[in-house]
């Protein structure tokens, strides 16, 4: 009774969603899909866009509308022509919208990404710089964390640009706080509903006893000259009901609790949940306590939501949420985060740190992976394997979300610092020269890492204002957590599962 | 060997079911610190499969739940669980698991994060109640324990 009940909210969503429309008369509703899907150009480029209505017995076709910058001509009822700016300064979105002339609440969209001519596509900038909350008062420095800029239009063509949004190739899927949307993108959002007044919702947990509780609504990622169209977002807020009781933890719905106003997971995989919320793929159950249907009451219950053809093995649709990169059109297989070593040379703290994310692996003349890089082939937990102080360390992984490196050490285990920091360690004096060997999960390559351990409160204290930490370190259980300090000094490729960078299929971590 | 563990599931499932139906009647009872009963609470919250191994030190009661999380209860000769561990794909249910330890955990969390502010696996480790937590998206791994209850001779840094 219950699997046909989450069953048929499932076909629902894909009904709702594969048809597009809503308020149409009873009967086959009229939609429309437009061709290119998306598009990329610089100054004056053009772009001709056709429409193709179906059930639609006037054969009235579509009225063109534009936001953003450039302008519409030759106009039809059945295609328009966009011209981008003689002058373009900085990277934007303009969409084109189709509206159906015989139901306006019908139309489709195409988000066009206009860049300045010479837009190196595939790079943006990232900063270790403290995050959102350095200018609070009182100021309060996220250390170790690095931030990036991100452009998100919703599908009626309202975009915005969102800053301080964290870097994170230890998670999955782009999620951004609703108290920092504008109201036109706020509307703009539509969350996926079921077709009964349900709502899909996402509950992610962390490992530090934290969740994000949100909607998820399909919208259009921009970074740098790359563009994720129809891509599922979660939209953190606290709703007006009670979040169900199997999303527990501190609920981090503001910029003071989350320290960003949101979080660009690009890790190793497409999907945030994958095969084990997808009814195709997990028919057994039982449905993970990921994403629910919610009434406006506030009757929530968990629900497969499924994940394309991936985790199905057939043709259907994704609504889970995705990793962006995942969804590009090209260099769509993974990314570099490149941040240089701190200065001046062997210093430990440093006010900020700029680098830049770099999308793709292999796809581009400034991309390639290097042959001398070490490629650290992954488990089913997209794991390998650290050797560290004669312990075989299987659940290791390296992650730019991650603020500190994290490892269990016996000789550490009188060094843990007190009270409220007791995650980190307080070595008397910085211990120097510790070396780990990470090895691919199938039992090679292998390449030793030498790394060094501050006090952490002698270095924080002693460096109140600076937001980059090399030797920050900390306890852990299971694995090798290779966090933000692993990647200063160094161009950290995470590839994602189910692509591949020349012949070798990801998941992978390079360096 | 094989029949014997066989026979033992099945009882293990007969007493799933009778247990089940107790519990179903009586208040929820914390796992960790709690009674061995409250392990079918647990199982039942998860809607997770069971499976027990005894040594001379301690009962173990795996339960395997949504997405292969594997959680473990360590119960100790006095019918205690002094000990938790987890792995696998989601977090388990950390207020089911710890039931009346829960707030004095979300309580150590949150003063950590508020003195500074950051993401990174958890070490909590206070006088009646020791959790770490880490992993990332789709692989966590955990451990809690009550320091006063593990029965001696036990490392509690060799569960997993």
């Amino acid at each position: 009774m219950r699997s046909f009940f989450v069953l048929a909210l499932v076909g629902s969503l894909g009904f709702l969603a594969g048809c597009g429309s809503s308020g149409t008369p009873a009967g086959i509703p009229i939609t429309i899909s437009l061709s290119p899907t998306s598009a990329t150009v610089n100054a004056n480029g053009v772009v001709n866009v056709v429409a193709t209505v179906a059930n639609d017995s006037t054969n009235a076709g579509v009225s063109w509308t534009l936001s953003g910058v450039g302008t519409l001509s030759n106009q039809t009822t059945t295609s328009v022509t966009y011209t981008a700016p003689a002058t373009v300064t900085t990277t934007s979105v303009a969409t084109v919208v189709a509206t159906s002339k015989a139901s306006s609440a019908v139309t489709a969209s195409l988000p066009i990404t206009v860049s300045p001519a010479g837009t190196i596509a595939n790079v943006v900038p990232i900063s270790v710089n403290g995050g959102p909350l350095t200018t609070a008062n009182p100021p309060s420095i996220y250390a170790n964390g690095v931030f990036v800029s991100v452009q998100i239009c919703a599908p009626s063509g309202a975009c915005q640009t969102i800053p301080d949004v964290l870097v994170d190739t230890g998670s999955v899927g782009f999620r951004v706080l609703a108290s920092q949307l504008n109201s036109q993108v706020m509307t703009g959002l539509q969350p996926f509903t079921d077709g009964s007044g349900n709502t899909l919702y996402n509950c992610i947990q962390f490992a530090d006893n934290s969740f994000l509780w949100g909607t998820v609504a399909p919208a259009t990622i921009v970074l740098g000259g790359e563009t994720a169209t129809s891509t599922s977002v979660q939209v953190i807020a606290t709703p007006s009901f009670t979040i169900p009781s199997g999303c527990t933890g501190t609920n981090e719905d503001t910029q003071q609790t989350l320290s960003a106003n949101g979080i660009l997971g690009i890790g190793a995989e497409p999907f945030d949940c994958g095969a084990a919320c997808d009814q195709v793929a997990n028919p057994q159950g039982p449905i993970p306590l990921v994403y629910y249907f919610c009434s406006s009451g506030g009757t929530c219950n968990a629900t497969y939501v499924p994940c394309g053809q991936l985790c199905e093995g057939q043709s259907a649709p994704d609504y889970q949420v995705t990793n962006p990169v995942f969804n590009f059109a090209t260099d769509n297989n993974g990314v570099i985060v490149e941040l240089p070593a701190l200065q001046p040379a062997g210093s430990s703290a440093e006010a900020t740190v700029n680098g830049q994310l770099v999308f793709g692996i292999g796809t581009q003349s400034n991309n390639a992976l290097p042959s001398t890089a070490t490629v650290l082939n992954l488990d089913t937990s997209d794991s390998f394997t650290t050797n560290f102080a004669s312990q075989s360390l299987t659940g290791s992984f390296i992650d730019s979300g991650s603020n500190g490196l994290f490892f269990p050490d016996p000789a550490l285990a009188g060094s843990i610092c007190p009270g409220t920091d007791s995650s980190w360690y307080c070595p008397t004096s910085t211990l120097t020269g510790l070396s780990a060997t990470n090895v691919g999960a199938t039992g090679s390559p292998s390449n030793t890492v030498t790394f060094s351990v501050d006090n952490f409160e002698t270095v924080t204290a002693a460096n109140p204002t600076d937001a980059a930490f090399s030797n920050l370190a900390g306890p852990n259980t299971g694995g090798f957590d290779w966090g933000l300090p692993f990647f200063y000094g160094r161009n950290v490729f995470t590839a994602i599962d189910g692509t591949t960078v020349g012949n070798t299929p990801g998941p992978f971590f390079a360096y | 060997m094989k029949l014997n563990s066989q026979i033992s599931l099945s009882h293990a499932s007969w007493m799933t079911i009778v247990l089940l139906m107790l519990a179903l009647s009586l208040p929820a009872l914390a796992a960790l610190g709690g009674d061995v009963s409250s392990v079918q609470e647990d199982k039942a919250q998860m809607k997770g499969t069971l499976k027990t191994t005894e040594s001379d030190a301690y009962t173990v009661h795996e339960i395997t739940a949504a997405g292969n999380t594997i959680v473990k209860e360590y119960v100790s000769p006095a019918g205690k669980v002094f000990a938790i561990t987890w792995h696998g794909q989601f977090i388990p249910n950390m207020q089911q698991l710890l039931g009346t330890y829960f707030d004095q955990y979300a309580q150590a969390a949150k003063e950590q994060r508020e003195s500074h502010p950051g993401r990174h696996p958890l070490n909590i480790q206070q006088s009646g109640l020791v959790v770490q937590s880490g992993g990332h998206m789709r692989s966590y791994t955990g451990r809690a324990y009550v320091p006063d209850m593990v029965p001696q001779g036990v490392n509690v840094d060799a569960l997993q």
